[in-house]
């Protein structure tokens, strides 16, 4: 939908290699989507799956699509859309294929915000109504994020460049830190806080209800136009912050708008979803393996990766010993270390230059 | 007209540029010469709008740190020292990024032709930029800056073209490529600054020298008035000798001199 969207903004000069991939990667998310309404530990049909979303199936059936599938594949929606997209602009903007939200410590920034949330949230607004508390878990998880990022922003320059070496540093320091944090807000939580924070921590498109996962998607739905008006800017910066400068692009101000961007969209799928990991740095190398690095073709097909990417764990972890649920960070972990390790060795020269 | 007055800029305690006074006319192509970490690329970057020194700067009487970097683009172009990319775009690509958005499609197909035509970048245009060698992509980055500079003509800009050495990594051939590209500019009316290492060849394409040493300005005017062998061989600290064949200036070190001190 939205992708479709974006692409009607591109220039078509007759069907390129480009829009080919675009479309087998929207064949292969709708797939995915369906699979998610359909498979799990009870199987819902086509048949009966359109008469549910037609408002006529069976109250069974009915209560999972509504209440447990939909949920969870707006959840995925969201989740994998802004951690692609996320990875894919601070990968452009420092110039760094290892910028990934969770390796630079955004996603741990966002994680102590919204275990704050969870733990000290009940002392500061009991008599809130339930509209606005959902709305915390989020703003407090946007709070952390933006203060990870900044931190990762100011700390990360040396002489107008970033280098690979320091910005992972910086990452170990902010998840270490995190870390920290979380540990001491766990020792301080009372039970109920602790449940709710182990199953969150654990990550998963699973545990949230429908407000926290509208956030998300509303949230993700609207910070996309301002990655997408970016695209050129995000091109522009491969040219060096400078030369881009030169080229027409207020530097600044467009470095500004992508990281509140990131920021915001991190900070509401983590607040739902839990701390993900590897979807940012995955999701966009495989975009531009796939359709090179020009980002106006490279940023909706990372987008539609990152969904695939996140529904396709989800299904595993539900379908591997049903009806138990591994956490899907395990899920995405095997896929993105193993990933993350091969990215390394291939820039071992580059890093250990750095 | 293009002008500094009196800039001055100083970064962390050192002085870089020191009361530098310059007016780059309209049609008129300066070189601006001088040893190592004279100030020539940080005078640049006053001049494009990239830093801003303290003095007076104006771009047809507006200071351009003043002027948005969209606007700027359109008014200017700017080839920096030693350009990199990191990512991997074809030549046809990276050159089409130099053109602002507001062109219309066929206007941009054809300024990006242009340049890859008169960059004889032709036979590379669909390599990734990455896998050419040192010089080639040096090229494609000039292209790069000339299709914006025409492209700003289009829009109702394209007065300066400011290039910092256009000929590093070039060979002779393409050496007078870049340049020609250069000077065809200036001749439709733009202003050209460009920062050259190589005395003789700046003397044969430049109007006007520029001899910066340590942030001050030490001569300007003609290659004639300007590049004298007292003057050189002070400025690089080293025996220079100056010929004149056929109306142009050649410089070169005093070789037997030089080779005689070890």
């Amino acid at each position: 939908m939205t992708v479709a969207a974006m692409l009607k903004t591109v220039p078509l000069r007759g069907l390129s290699r480009q829009h080919l991939t675009l479309a087998a990667l929207a064949v292969l998310t709708s797939i995915l989507m369906l699979s998610g309404l359909m498979l799990g530990p009870v199987s819902i049909g086509g048949a009966q799956l359109w008469a549910v979303l037609g408002g006529r199936g069976e109250p069974l059936d009915a209560s999972i699509i509504w209440q447990i599938r939909l949920p969870r594949l707006v959840l995925g929606l969201a989740v994998g859309m802004a951690l692609a997209l996320s990875g894919s602009a601070l990968q452009g903007v420092l110039r760094n294929p290892l910028a990934d939200p969770g390796l630079i410590g955004i996603t741990a920034g966002a994680s102590i915000g919204a275990v704050t949330a969870i733990v000290l949230g009940d002392l500061i607004t009991p008599e809130l109504p339930t509209l606005v508390q959902s709305f915390l878990l989020p703003l407090a998880a946007f709070l952390g994020s933006s203060l990870a990022m900044a931190c990762v922003f100011t700390l990360a320059r040396q002489g107008g460049e970033t280098s690979v070496a320091m910005l992972i540093l910086i990452g170990i320091a902010i998840n270490t830190i995190a870390g920290a944090l979380i540990g001491v807000l766990v020792y301080v939580a009372d039970d109920q806080a602790l449940r709710d924070l182990t199953f969150w921590s654990m990550g998963g498109l699973g545990h949230a209800g429908w407000p926290v996962v509208l956030v998300a998607l509303g949230v993700t739905l609207a910070v996309i136009p301002v990655f997408w008006s970016q695209a050129r800017g995000l091109d522009l910066f491969q040219l060096g912050e400078r030369q881009a400068f030169h080229a027409g692009l207020d530097v600044e101000h467009s470095k500004r708008r992508l990281a509140i961007s990131a920021a915001l969209c991190v900070g509401a799928v983590t607040a739902a979803a839990g701390p993900i990991g590897f979807i940012g740095l995955v999701a966009p190398h495989l975009a531009r393996l796939l359709i090179g690095h020009e980002h106006r073709w490279m940023l909706p097909a990372a987008a539609l990766l990152g969904v695939s990417l996140v529904l396709a764990a989800d299904l595993a972890v539900r379908l591997a010993i049903p009806p138990q649920e591994p956490p899907i960070g395990i899920a995405t972990s095997l896929i993105g270390g193993p990933f993350f390790l091969w990215l390394l060795t291939r820039r071992m020269g580059s890093i250990a230059r750095a | 007209m293009l002008e500094a007055k009196a800039l001055t800029l100083i970064k962390s305690g050192r002085c870089l540029l020191d009361k530098v006074n310059l007016t780059l006319r309209r049609g008129e192509f300066i070189a601006v010469l001088g040893p190592n970490g004279a100030g020539k690329s940080t005078l640049m970057h006053c001049l494009s709008g990239a830093e801003r020194g303290t003095g007076e700067v104006t771009m047809d009487h507006r200071c351009p740190s003043t002027i948005s970097a969209a606007e700027l683009a359109i008014k200017r172009a700017v080839l920096e020292q030693a350009p990199r990319v990191s990512a991997p775009f074809s030549v046809d690509a990276l050159v089409r990024l130099g053109v602002p958005r507001e062109l219309t499609a066929s206007a941009t197909d054809e300024v990006s032709e242009r340049a890859i035509e008169l960059l004889d970048l032709g036979t590379l245009r669909r390599r990734p930029v990455l896998s050419l060698s040192g010089g080639e992509q040096h090229r494609t980055q000039m292209a790069r800056v000339m299709a914006q500079l025409w492209a700003g003509q289009l829009l109702g800009g394209g007065r300066y073209l400011l290039i910092d050495e256009p000929t590093a990594s070039l060979d002779l051939h393409h050496q007078i490529t870049v340049l020609k590209a250069a000077r065809q500019a200036a001749l439709e009316g733009v202003g050209v600054l460009a920062i050259l290492h190589d005395l003789s060849l700046a003397a044969s394409v430049a109007d006007r020298l520029l001899l910066l040493k340590q942030g001050r300005v030490v001569a300007d005017g003609t290659p004639h008035e300007t590049l004298t062998r007292e003057r050189l061989s002070e400025l690089y600290g080293l025996p220079v000798m100056v010929h004149e064949s056929e109306g142009t200036l050649t410089v070169t070190p005093h070789y037997a001199a030089c080779w005689s001190d070890t």
